[in-house]
């Protein structure tokens, strides 16, 4: 019985829970990466010298943080979506309702959720390069983008990435809200299935263990990372 | 006084297997302080100020870099010797007086064109290179990539020419071989060279040394000061801040006294270190347990 309605046979869930499953990853990737936008510039900001821009990055990560998820996503979906309504009603004189598209809200919220929390842990690795290591680049007349990208950032990321991998399972976890926009991703996609066959064990079962599955994968993939950004630390000489 | 233990090296500098030819004969000593007023002036700092909030690091310093000077920089901790050195690459801004290198004006504030005054700063850091106490090695890229990151992206070399004039510059200070290795698996001593070797990759109009041996295990200082040595012998522009009081006699064109951010004395290292020296830095160098020549 189970194990028919997991199928990706006729009356089986199988392919809905897998295009499910595909999404959410589309999901976490995308917010994820578009996160680490705004958390690296707050990040960043809050080092300023320039007071508006320490403000304005406190603002983003004090907001963001300070609201419920979930809510966060609500106010995206229907704020963006009225915005939107009201501009077109404005340009073209159409009144109707507009839907705007799920995934890219979905990417919006959870990216400037995600990119609110790695602002705190960028902003800690920052501090923790020693101001020589800076120095050095700026004795030499390197400029300030490339001091930053090529010097800064490489060596704060191998104390980032304990943090962002941390901010990462949050920002996969946190797309299961996204389902309340409709977008068929692992819960919503769980959602259905349970509904429709009156197994909602099975199916919620089956969701958190592929939640699991990801996060431990992804664990592992941030452990390699961690070794490669880690390289030239070791202590013993050849 | 805080310099003790860090000259005790100095005598070593003959010792240990020779990575760079001396040739003593042509060292500072022997120069003919006549011919300054013919070479270049590199570096022309003019009273000097710099406070550190209520303190005044330095108070009206001048001093002017030819092509061809070792200026050695002593005096005691807080007198305002890397402040001084810090002030003339920008790294600190001074509060008052000026700078000039070569001949050109040094702004010290940006205001109304702050991208101007960046430039200028980037161009006068890309022409004087600078030698940290610290090494300051990036100790994520090995030690050619260290080399070739100035070359790359302030001269604009293309990474072959870039890797080219790496390994040439690693050659110059005996670290040939080392080329893949990360800056963790050398000793202070290499890691010192191949910071000198990272400056000398730029080609620059001076190098400023901070303090360049104070960092090293007595017994690595020799190597370091052997590179730079050979550098002075050469003919290389050096403002050097230290401790290693027989260096500084031996290699230094011109020795600048600093106390209390003000320069006490400087001369000849023939003349101060001789009868001839003002008692202040006479006291400074019996205290720093050097013995006079």
């Amino acid at each position: 019985m189970t194990l028919t309605l997991l199928s990706f046979g006729p009356g089986g869930w199988g392919s809905t829970l897998l295009i499910g499953a595909l999404m959410t990853i589309a999901v976490a990737v995308t917010s994820f990466a578009f996160g680490l936008v705004p958390g690296a510039l707050a990040a960043m900001a809050s080092r300023s010298p320039h007071a508006w821009l320490r403000a304005l990055a406190l603002v983003y990560t004090t907001l963001v943080r300070g609201i419920p998820e979930l809510l966060v996503i609500y106010l995206f979906f229907f704020g963006t979506s009225s915005m939107i309504m009201a501009i077109v009603r404005l340009s073209f004189g159409y009144g109707g309702y507009i839907e705007v598209n799920a995934f890219a809200i979905g990417v919006l919220s959870v990216g400037l959720i995600s990119g609110a929390y790695s602002a705190e842990v960028i902003r800690g690795a920052i501090a923790s390069v020693p101001k020589g290591q800076v120095e050095a680049a700026m004795a030499l007349g390197l400029k300030r983008w490339v001091i930053v990208s090529r010097i800064l950032f490489p060596q704060a990321l191998r104390v980032a990435l304990p943090g962002l991998n941390n901010v990462w399972q949050t920002t996969l976890k946190d797309t299961s809200l996204i389902s309340v926009t409709g977008l068929a991703e692992i819960m919503r996609s769980a959602n259905m299935a349970a509904g429709v066959t009156h197994e909602p064990f099975t199916f919620y079962l089956v969701a958190a263990l592929i939640y699991l599955l990801f996060t431990w994968g992804s664990a592992r993939l941030f452990a390699r990372a961690e070794i490669f950004s880690g390289r030239g630390l070791k202590e013993a000489r050849p | 006084m805080v310099m003790d233990g860090c000259c005790l090296a100095a005598d070593d500098e003959t010792t240990g297997p020779d990575p760079v030819r001396i040739d003593r004969k042509a060292t500072a000593g022997d120069r003919d302080p006549g011919a300054a007023a013919d070479r270049e002036t590199i570096i022309e700092a003019d009273n000097l100020e710099k406070w550190f909030g209520a303190h005044k690091v330095l108070d009206g310093v001048s001093l002017e870099a030819n092509r061809g000077d070792v200026i050695a920089i002593v005096g005691s901790s807080g007198s305002g010797k890397s402040t001084l050195l810090r002030c003339m690459n920008l790294l600190e801004t001074p509060d008052a007086g000026s700078l000039r290198f070569r001949g050109e004006q040094i702004a010290f504030d940006g205001a109304p064109h702050e991208r101007a005054r960046r430039k200028q700063v980037e161009r006068l850091r890309s022409q004087v290179g600078m030698v940290f106490q610290a090494f300051n090695l990036w100790d994520h890229r090995t030690v050619l990539e260290n080399l070739m990151e100035g070359p790359r992206f302030v001269l604009g070399l293309s990474r072959r020419e870039a890797a080219d004039r790496a390994r040439a510059y690693l050659a110059k200070v005996g670290l040939s071989g080392k080329e893949n290795a990360y800056p963790a698996h050398l000793s202070g001593g290499q890691q010192q060279r191949v910071a000198i070797a990272r400056a000398l990759a730029m080609a620059p109009h001076a190098i400023l040394f901070d303090e360049p041996t104070s960092a090293l295990d007595p017994e690595l200082v020799g190597e370091v000061l052997r590179v730079m040595r050979q550098l002075a012998a050469e003919g290389t522009t050096m403002v050097i801040v230290t401790h290693e009081m027989a260096f500084a006699r031996d290699v230094a064109s011109r020795l600048v006294f600093l106390q209390g951010g003000r320069v006490a004395a400087q001369g000849a290292p023939r003349d101060l270190f001789g009868g001839g020296a003002p008692q202040r830095l006479r006291d400074f160098l019996s205290g720093g347990g050097e013995r006079a020549p």
